[in-house]
């Protein structure tokens, strides 16, 4: 199984894991390994998108290093807004940005500041409820993207997430 | 952040009718890990269990709610609670 795939596995098992008092540290834990399950999604497909020639594992790893949460996380904030920032906007050939992108980037952005809210923000508790609503924002990500994987917009996505801040304006 | 807490709240009840009850509105205003300027909302639901359909379509609307009505690019996360929970949320 993939470790995309079993992250989504252990944040569900996370915030199951107690049935009747859940720690804290079980649900944080949850919730971190839900955006890490949708990270590391992104960041498999893209590398997959970006070398496709065959037995070029190594590379892939080495390409999936270069993948900032800030980059990431700022085109999720242009696309949510249902634009792309201007510097890839020709890729998205002046369509509509698909809902489910815009739904894909709502959901990276909200499931990275949980996840930095879990990990740091030790004032504020988290309720089972809480893990759970991540973990099917996660999981509802994981099937949009199958819906919209290899589309055009789909891997104007996949290469901004690694290149927007590179291209000459 | 160019409007408070307040005005927030009571903006939501402007909402146009939403596909289940919200019994309240929680805001707070600040910057999150970005350190970009954001609004957290917690919608408090009287049933505690509401399908995913249903809260992405609540966080959606609030989300563009929220956006439309500020004059500078704010980040809106939303986040729900079962009534019975608002005394364990610090």
């Amino acid at each position: 199984m993939s470790l995309h795939a079993d992250l989504l596995k252990q944040a569900h098992l996370l915030a199951t894991k107690e049935p009747r008092r859940p720690a804290q540290a079980s649900l944080r834990r949850s919730v971190s390994a839900s955006y890490y399950a949708v990270f590391h999604r992104l960041v498999d497909e893209a590398t997959r998108m970006l070398i496709s020639r065959g037995s070029r594992l190594a590379l892939r790893q080495c390409v999936s290093r270069a993948f900032r949460h800030s980059d990431m996380r700022d085109l999720c904030k242009s696309l949510a807004g249902s634009n792309p920032p201007s510097k890839l906007a020709p890729a998205f050939q002046g369509l509509p940005v698909d809902r489910r992108l815009v739904a894909i980037a709502r959901t990276f952005r909200d499931l990275q500041e949980a996840r930095h809210q879990a990990d740091y923000n030790t004032y504020r508790l988290f309720q089972r409820r809480e893990a759970l609503h991540y973990h099917e924002l996660a999981v509802r990500a994981f099937e949009d993207w199958q819906a919209i994987r290899r589309t055009p917009q789909a891997d104007a996505f996949l290469a901004g997430l690694l290149i927007v801040k590179h291209i000459q304006a | 952040m160019q409007f408070a807490n307040t005005e927030i709240r009571a903006a939501l009840d402007e909402l146009p009718p939403l596909p289940t009850a919200v019994s309240d509105w929680v805001v707070e205003t600040g910057t999150d890990s970005a350190d970009e300027p954001a609004v957290w909302v917690w919608a408090v639901l009287p049933e505690g269990n509401v399908d995913l359909d249903t809260r992405i379509l609540i966080r959606d609307r609030v989300f563009d709610f929220i956006r439309q009505r500020s004059e500078i690019p704010v980040w809106v996360y939303v986040s729900f609670k079962a009534a019975s929970e608002m005394d364990d949320t610090e």
